[in-house]
């Protein structure tokens, strides 16, 4: 009975140690000068994020720029280091017209894809278009903690 | 043995149909609806939805918003099909770093009663996170009788 105990005790943390693995990462503790590169609602859509600091203990306040075919406007929102959410309020001028919330994926190592950010953004302000719509966008390949040059050796380029 | 299979079908769809009635509906407007809401643990919160445009899948609404710190205008939209509802507290420049997704619903035991719930984005800086918020068009219960 006792080394069936054992034996199940043993079984148990193989199970938990193979299923934590895609969990085992953690998210970036800066995103700032990171380009995410993608989609929303199908059309191309690039996120700059210039700066990222101050804000509240949990969530930092982040600044940059969203570039579509339109031109480029202003994003400012914030991101979760610990629980990888980030909030984009995109405007042009000062009026918010767009507003994105999504997360970020856990750190790539050791597949060394792209960091992915991916959520929903709200349309404001047209009648005609106003709603939720889904966005994509696939970000830098490492995380801050990487050296460049290691990365790129390892993604053979 | 086909004419149960038949029947049974038309048994399992009947109660599908009865059972569909126990989901409330969301309404076609929230125009002219006073929302009391508490957000974050906040509460006197008064979400007033004055207008909602007549086009598109998602309408676009305004209204007010008052809370203890004043006023400030909302834009945003309402999707009756799903219930869905999204808006923007905004200040008089136009910019905003509040943003607000929920659900509406009427309640099934009385329709005339409209609940809201959901999530915020606050991005003013001190308190940067997403946040619980909940509502309702109706009035708040009466005070206790003075004894």
């Amino acid at each position: 009975m006792f080394s069936l105990r054992k034996t199940l005790a043993a079984a148990s943390l193989l199970v938990a140690a193979t299923h934590s693995g895609a969990f085992a990462a953690n998210w970036p503790t800066t995103i700032a000068g990171t380009t995410w590169t993608g989609s929303a609602n199908n059309t191309a859509l690039t996120l700059t994020v210039k700066t990222q600091g101050g804000g509240s203990d949990n969530c930092a306040t982040i600044t940059g720029t969203m570039t579509a075919s339109g031109g480029s406007s202003t994003a400012t929102g914030y991101y979760c280091p610990a629980s990888g959410q980030v909030a984009v309020f995109r405007s042009s001028g000062t009026d918010v017209f767009q507003v994105f919330s999504g997360s970020i994926s856990q750190s790539p190592a050791p597949t060394f894809t792209q960091f992915a950010l991916s959520g929903t953004f709200a349309q404001y302000y047209d009648s005609a278009i106003t709603g939720f719509y889904p966005y994509s966008l696939l970000g830098p390949y490492t995380p801050a903690t990487f050296s460049a040059s290691a990365n790129r050796a390892a993604v053979g380029r | 043995m086909k004419k149960s299979i038949v029947l049974l079908s038309a048994a399992g769809l009947a109660g599908l149909f009865a059972s569909g009635s126990a989901f409330a509906q969301a309404p076609a407007s929230v125009v002219s609806s006073t929302w009391n809401i508490r957000a974050n643990n906040t509460s006197n919160i008064t979400l007033d939805i004055k207008s909602q445009a007549t086009v598109g899948n998602c309408p676009s609404i305004s209204g007010t918003f008052v809370d203890g710190a004043g006023t400030t205008g909302v834009v945003g939209f309402y999707c009756p099909s799903t219930g869905l509802i999204s808006f923007l507290r905004t200040n008089s420049n136009g910019s905003s770093a509040q943003a607000y997704t929920g659900q509406v619903i009427t309640l099934s035991t009385n329709p005339t009663v409209l609940g809201m719930d959901g999530t915020f984005l606050n991005a003013s800086g001190g308190a940067n996170g997403a946040y619980p918020f909940e509502g309702s068009n109706a009035l708040p219960p009466p005070p206790p009788p003075i004894q």
